[in-house]
Formats: structure tokens, sequence, C-alpha cells
């Protein structure tokens, strides 16, 4: 008994004695100054997050307090409650609207720095892409190569074959759809024009001014109607005389506003979550190169076409329906199946985002 | 009058798509023997069949196609058959060629608009890429057809019709409308085995030397019939009859086909049955 008396007393002493020698939780320790001092204690691996009002130590100097001599150092309440880290709330991202229904642009524009990429190939051998980038959700800009552009010898070639590619650049504009009033459509104005193509000893090149409302209707639906200013030109032998000088025609030179102006639209609805009908009416050009009639040189044909989107991925769409380039002759044998895969990425988006 | 067509195809597809919510599952098998049926393939999955054929003038006839659903409402195929034939000395069978063909098609399901309403599809097949040989330059062949399917009780019924355009060289056949019907019967006590019957037009590309008039694209009735049987959930073979009316049962073809069907998106979800 007394034997375990004594171990206790000693383990008190010695305990208050290691405690005695430890300074006070707000007295620095002093650096050490030579050798055969004590090293001083590694950092943590985790340092403590910062007291409270650190800010506020220095009075506003930049100073840390305890700095200026004969002051003490004030680390704060080591034990007053941290703050909680809290992110600031995620902005909600614009959801994307396709800018193209099948064939025909939408009053949809992509929202600000979102990429987007369509690649599409059909049974009559004809291969496009579209790439776009949405200009700070007011506009948009993009490079193309389309397969919609035709061509004829003459009236007897009652076969038009694809010019392709057939590179166009475009640049729309416009409002989103009930930015300005509620229930107002999206609304856009696009311009296209195509690089010239030189093809069979002809220069050929097209330009289309377009403008297009959009508006759903419900969640499962929305309707896009818009109208069309064309022009294109055609230049080469015309007559088929090597003699004569290489000649030029336009389709604004033959001057009715007419044959320029078309309307253009269509349709698209949600029976599914994830599956959408489309169907959409265009026009594309027909070059005839050596017709007689100047009229049918450059000649604007209706494209019928329709099929299903498929979201397959938030940024991954596959696209199949059917497309008949000359629905007014009703050609059943030039109807086309195609299959597209469309891509939408935030990416750059996110990065802006993150820079802001 | 002219836009009639384009109007048409507008109405039908809008009608599709305000049935398409709701459906139930369909067999998964597009087609009989020769004739489409209404049944959609599943959104997401992958169809492939494989058919061989034989007369007994002709060997290695067939038909390959692989198939893909587009979120239930849609679906493509790519692929080549021998569907098309042609003939030089046309009194004779005609000669099977290998055409690359691609099909697209969207339907509405089974009761999917109003109870008993059958399902719906509206297609489309074409060729694509043919090459030309002797005299059948830059053959063409394109059917667009509306068919509808019902089941009753133990028989499902397809009728629908079939607009068929062909063409070779500067010979052309404008669209021309035909009917298409077809049966499948499942016998009592039987679950896995079906009667497979049906009626419908493939093309013929007609080149007789002059002074002959058999030039150019015609159409030929077939009949056709046989048995399916399932002999896995996703599988199934088909042994039957083709005959055209021209050649005759004589000339008549017999055929198997395997047909198989998976689900890509989710596997092992949502198990398939291939009926």
């Amino acid at each position: 008994m007394l034997r375990a008396s004594g171990i206790l007393i000693s383990a008190v002493m010695l305990t208050g004695a290691i405690a005695r020698a430890q300074p006070a939780p707000d007295v620095p320790i002093a650096p050490p100054t030579g050798a055969g001092q004590p090293q001083p204690t590694p950092p943590p691996a985790h340092p403590p997050p910062p007291p409270p009002d650190m800010g506020q130590a220095g009075h506003g100097t930049g100073q840390p307090a305890g700095d200026e001599p004969g002051q003490r150092t004030d680390f704060g309440d080591p034990y007053a409650p941290v703050k909680p880290v809290t992110e600031p709330p995620k902005k909600r991202l614009r959801p994307v609207y396709m800018p193209e229904l099948l064939t025909t642009p939408t009053g949809f524009l992509l929202p600000a720095a979102v990429l987007y990429s369509k690649t599409s190939i059909d049974t009559g051998g004809g291969v496009s892409s579209d790439t776009r980038v949405g200009l700070g959700d007011v506009a948009e800009f993009g490079i193309a190569t389309t397969d919609g552009v035709r061509q004829r010898l003459d009236e007897t070639d009652v076969r038009a074959t694809r010019i392709q590619p057939y590179v166009t650049a475009s640049f729309r504009l416009g409002i989103q759809e009930d930015r300005l009033t509620r229930g107002q459509p999206g609304v856009t104005l696009g311009f296209r024009k195509s690089f010239e193509r030189n093809h069979d000893g002809f220069s050929t090149r097209i330009a289309e001014l377009t403008l297009v409302a959009s508006k759903h209707l419900g969640p499962n639906a929305a309707l896009h109607v818009g109208g069309a200013f064309w022009d294109a030109s055609l230049e080469g032998d015309l007559d088929g005389d090597a003699d004569t000088a290489r000649e030029e025609v336009t389709l604004h030179g033959l001057e009715d506003v007419k044959s320029q102006l078309r309307a253009f639209g269509g349709i698209e609805l949600r029976p599914l979550p994830k599956s959408q009908i489309l169907v959409d009416l265009g026009w594309s050009p027909e070059f005839c190169y050596r017709c007689a009639v100047p009229g049918d040189k450059i000649r604007l044909r209706p494209t019928l076409s329709w099929g299903v989107r498929y979201e397959v991925a938030e940024w991954m769409r596959l696209e199949s329906g059917v497309r008949v380039p000359d629905i007014g002759d009703a050609n059943l044998l030039d109807a086309q199946i195609f299959g597209q895969i469309s891509f939408t990425s935030r990416a750059l988006q996110r990065a802006i985002e993150g820079l802001k | 009058m002219r836009h009639a067509p384009t109007l048409a195809t507008v109405a039908t597809l809008a009608a599709l798509a305000a049935g398409a919510r709701g459906a139930a599952a369909d067999p998964a098998v597009t087609r009989l023997f020769t004739a489409p049926t209404a049944w959609m393939t599943p959104g997401g999955a992958l169809t492939a069949s494989a058919a061989l054929e034989q007369s007994v003038e002709y060997r290695g006839d067939g038909a390959v196609m692989v198939g893909y659903g587009l979120g239930g409402l849609a679906s493509i195929e790519l692929g080549a058959d021998t569907e098309i034939r042609t003939c030089t000395q046309c009194s004779e069978p005609a000669n099977a060629r290998w055409f690359p063909r691609a099909a697209f098609r969207i339907g509405a399901r089974e009761d999917a608009w109003f109870r008993g309403m059958p399902a719906l599809a509206l297609g489309l097949k074409n060729t694509f890429g043919a090459p030309g040989f002797g005299p059948f330059e830059r053959p063409r062949v394109t059917e667009a057809y509306v068919v509808a399917s019902r089941t009753v009780g133990r028989v499902r019924m397809h009728g629908g019709a079939m607009a068929i355009a062909a063409a070779f060289g500067d010979l052309e056949l404008r669209p021309v409308l035909r009917p298409i019907a077809g049966f499948e019967l499942r016998p009592p006590g039987l679950p896995r085995s079906t009667f497979v019957g049906d009626v419908a037009w493939t093309t013929r590309l007609e080149f007789e030397p002059e002074p002959s008039e058999r030039r150019g694209p015609r159409l030929e009735m077939m009949v056709g019939g046989g048995a399916r049987y399932q002999f896995f959930d996703w599988a199934n073979i088909e042994l039957g009859v083709r005959v055209p009316r021209e050649e005759g049962l004589a000339n008549g073809r017999v055929m198997v086909r395997l047909n198989g069907v998976w689900e890509l998106s989710s596997p092992g979800k949502r198990r398939l049955e291939l009926r």
C-alpha cells in the first residue's frame, strides 16, 4: 500500500514538473538560437484553420499583432467555431436547343461558349459536317460542308447529282425565347455563304439570308417557321461554245425577287422523354449548266425530311430519317436514308465560368 | 394536289408522334418472309438477321441485315439482300443479285392511341451504292410502305400498302402502289412455334434483247409460308418457302433465316424477347 502511494506521488510530481515546463498557450516559442538548442517541432501536415478576424489583429497596418516590440502576438481564440466553407451556388445552365432541325435552321441559338458538331452520311453517298460555337447567348458562328447543292448538265439530264463537299460559313444572331416578353418566340437572323466551288469547269457560289422564329408549344413540341432570301451564281462556258467567253449568271440577276424568296419550316415532337420526331421542309439550289432558259440555270428545289432524334446522352444525339431532295417531283427514287450524330460540349463554357 | 404526298407524310408522322407515348413492348421482328410488319425494334436494341435461300435453279441467295432501335420510335437497318432480281431471258427464272439495302421506319405501337389500335409503321427501304452490271446501269429500287399489325388471340395480322419505284439506265418505273398482307399464328400447346404466311411484291429488272418489249423494271408478287421457332428468348429461326408468281411453285425458294436481338443501352437490365 505504501509502495503504491509512493508511485502515485512520484507520477503526480513528474507530471506537474512537465506541465510547468510548457509555455503558456499565448506565448510564442522562441526560435532556436544555436547548436545544442532543441529543434522546433515540424509544422503539422494540416495546419489548423485560421482564427476568426485575423485581419483585424494588425489594426489595419498589414502587420500581424505582436510584431511591434513589447507587444504580444494575438492568435485569436483557438476554440472559436470554424466558419463552414460554403461554395457559391452554381449558375443554372441554359438548356441546349439544337440550331438545326434536320436540314433547316431553327430560331434557337447555342448558349454562350457551347460547342456543337454534327456529322451526317446518307445512302446517296452524301457526307456533310457542321461545327458551331455559341457567342454570348446572342450569336453563333459555324463552318460546315453541305451536300445539298446539286447540279445537272442540261435539260436532258434528268438525274441531278450533288456537288460536294460544298464549304459554307455561317453567322447567326438572335434573341432567345421569352427573353423580351413572355411568350416571345426565339428569333434568329442568319447568313450563310459558301466559298467558291470549282467543278467540271464551272464556278458556283451560294448565299442564304434566313429569318426564322421558333416557339415551344408545351414541353414536348416546338414549331419553326422562317423565310429565306437566296442568291447564287454560276460562271463558266454556259452555252457549250468553246469560242465564246465565260459568262456568269446569278439568281439576283434574273430580277425576279420571288425566285429568291422561299418559306421553310418544321416541327419537332417529343413523344418519349429521350426521343423526338422531326419533320422539316427546306430548299436547296440546283445548277443546270447548259439549260437554255436562264431561269432554269439556277433553281431552288424543295427538300422534305423526316426522322427521329434519340438522345443517347446529354452531349450526344443520334438522328436518322429520310430525306427527299426534290419533293416537288415526287421522286421516290432519290429518297435518301441518312444517319447523323451530333455532339454538344460545355467544356469551354465551364472553363469560362471558372475564370469568372 | 402536287403536295398531297408531303401533307400525307407530315400528317402520318404527327399522328405517330401523338400516339407513341405509353406504348407497350412489341415483338422485335420487323418483317415476315417478305412483307414488313409494324412491330418496332426496342430503343437501344441491336437486331441482326441472316438468311440463306436455295431453289432448284440457284443457290446462295439470301440477306444480311443489321438494325438499331432509335428511342423506341424508329429503327434503321443496313445490309444487303437478293430481293431484286434481274433477267435478260425473262421467260426463265431471274438471276439473283446482291444489292446493298438501307431501311428506316418510324411507328406507333399497339394500343398507343386507343384501346384496340393496331401497331402502325411508316417505312422506307432503298438500294444504295449498287454497282451497275451489263445493261443494268445504276440500278435503284425504293420501297415506301405503311403497314398495320394487330394481335387477335393467337393470330397476329398484318396489312398495308407499299409504293415501289425502280429504275436502271434510262428505264424507270414510277411509284406503283401494291397491297401487302401477312399473318403469324401461334398454335396451342406450342408456345415457341409460329406459323407465318405473307404476300408482298418484289422488283424484277428486265432487259431482253430487241425486239422484245420486256425492258424495264417490273413488280412481281411473292407468296411466302413457313414456320418460326424461338430457341432462345432473344433469337429465333425461320424456315419457309417463297414462291415468285412469275416463276411458279416449281421455282419456289427454300429459305432459312436466323434473327436475333440484343439490348445495348442497358445490358442485362431488360430482357428482350424476340417473337
